[in-house]
């Protein structure tokens, strides 16, 4: 593995103290990007000088980064790569590998598109899809929830495996430690030691009067800082006063795991493009992105700006202070932009310019 | 479906399968994790029969399209070509060198 520092000293004095467990006093905590990028490098961004202060190889990504998933202590960077058959644990300050998780096994592939991590950071939560390669056919095997534990090394295997549904989308930890979510084509919730299905809801078919089924495309797994999942919904609207064929509506779910509690808001009619959103700390805003920048009041539930963008994003994160945004998740950079005024501050290009291909960047605290 | 209109075998019996009740019969089975499965529409043209929703530029979209096998049709998808973005991770920088690719995954226009 090769590890560039590319601001050694900056890295080292921030990260001085972290995990140590001794009576040192607090250091003030700041946010760090992180994203990934073709070929199979990994980066740490900071976005108070809008450098790139880390880039890491990923060991056998093989031109391919997909989800990331911080741990909750922000020392460990879980990636998927290979094609989403193997997830990678690599250590946010030395960019050693910790954890590897090759999903697939002899004559078995099994790609993944969704995993997180449980609140303590000890298990990974993982979303699997498993085809059987006969001689000259293959079969499809019903998809299952495997669990790993992050101390397992780099030759992890799954502790436990539960029966899944089909177009599981996102897995969400839930906050209190003991379940999960899975979300699409509805809003299931498991236990997380037994697999036991817990509560469903409706997202397909989610049971608002005058709105037809939902079209989702769900892109981002994040849900710092507030730990309250937003996703983009769309739908037709229909009823008296309205076109015969109905109008467009854009919505917006959010699920808090903390509480469990999920609500559905209409937001804009006739709507544009949103690939993914994320919620302010104070919890009065949202912000989505596509080929635009968008403010969301989650008060008045409306779009209340919206400014065009350099190129179209997939990602936008919210600092943690809930002072910037910061978009991301193609091409190869990260623009950062005011949250009050959205105005772009800064673009933090990525070294050597590798494609970020639906990579979800995250933001994490150290 | 009424302001969808079929281009396609597949799409010409989910428009039948619609109006009998037979929906699932004909939905694309997940084979494979991300790639799929929808009828959206592609680069083309947005969801409003215009341009102004659509990822700009193209390449923007184009690997994270082709890595989760999205849009199969359009994109050589990474699983079935898992070779087409090799030595090329920039899409912006590197779009000239990604050529068209046939049945058998082998680049239609190899070059010599």
């Amino acid at each position: 593995m090769s590890v560039k520092l590319l601001l050694p000293a900056v890295l080292a004095g921030l990260l001085a103290g972290c995990g140590t467990g001794t009576a040192a006093p607090q250091r003030a905590t700041h946010d760090f990007i992180i994203t990934a990028a073709k070929p199979g490098h990994l980066f740490v961004l900071d976005p108070r000088t809008a450098k790139v202060v880390s880039d890491f190889t990923i060991p056998d990504a093989h031109n391919y980064a997909g989800t990331i998933v911080p741990s909750p202590d922000g020392n460990v960077a879980y990636v998927l790569v290979d094609r989403a058959t193997s997830i990678a644990g690599i250590d946010l300050r030395t960019g050693k590998e910790v954890f590897r998780a090759n999903l697939s096994t002899p004559g078995e592939r099994v790609q993944s598109m969704a995993f997180d991590v449980t609140p303590d950071g000890k298990e990974l939560i993982v979303y699997e899809l498993p085809t059987r390669f006969g001689i000259d056919a293959y079969k499809v095997e019903p998809p299952q929830f495997a669990i790993f534990s992050t101390a397992g090394g780099l030759y992890a295997l799954p502790q436990r495996k539960f029966p899944a549904p089909r177009r599981v989308q996102a897995v969400l930890a839930s906050k209190d430690g003991r379940s999960f979510y899975a979300v699409w084509p509805e809003v299931d919730h498991f236990d997380l030691k037994t697999g036991r299905l817990l509560d469903q809801r409706g997202l397909l078919d989610w049971g608002r009067p005058n709105h037809s089924t939902t079209d989702v495309s769900i892109n981002s797994p994040a849900s710092e800082p507030t730990g309250i999942y937003a996703l983009p919904l769309y739908s037709t609207l229909t009823g008296p006063g309205l076109p015969a064929d109905g109008v467009r509506a854009t919505s917006l779910m959010t699920l808090d795991l903390h509480t469990g509690k999920l609500e559905y808001h209409d937001i804009s009619r006739t709507a544009p493009n949103i690939f993914s959103t994320s919620i302010s700390p104070d919890r009065h805003w949202a912000f989505g992105v596509f080929g635009a920048l968008f403010k969301i009041d989650l008060e008045h539930w409306s779009i209340v700006g919206q400014v065009p963008v350099a190129h179209s994003y997939y990602m936008v994160n919210v600092s943690s202070d809930g002072r910037e945004l910061y978009l991301g998740g193609n091409m190869c950079d990260i623009a950062i932009y005011d949250a009050r005024s959205l105005r772009e501050k800064a673009d933090i290009k990525l070294p050597g310019c590798g494609d970020q291909a639906l990579v979800s960047s995250r933001v994490i605290q150290r | 479906m009424s302001g969808l209109k079929s281009i396609n075998q597949k799409a010409e019996l989910l428009l039948e399968a619609a109006e009998s009740g037979h929906v699932e019969e004909v939905s694309a089975m997940e084979t494979v994790a991300g790639c799929a499965t929808t009828f959206d529409p592609g680069w083309e043209v947005d969801p409003f029969g215009g341009l102004a929703s659509l990822c700009h530029p193209m390449e923007a979209d184009l690997y994270g399209c082709s890595d989760p096998c999205w849009w199969p049709a359009q994109v050589p998808d990474a699983i079935t070509y898992p070779s087409w973005t090799e030595n090329k991770p920039s899409a912006q920088h590197d779009w000239r060198e990604l050529d068209p690719v046939g049945p058998s995954g082998d680049a239609v226009f190899p070059k010599k």
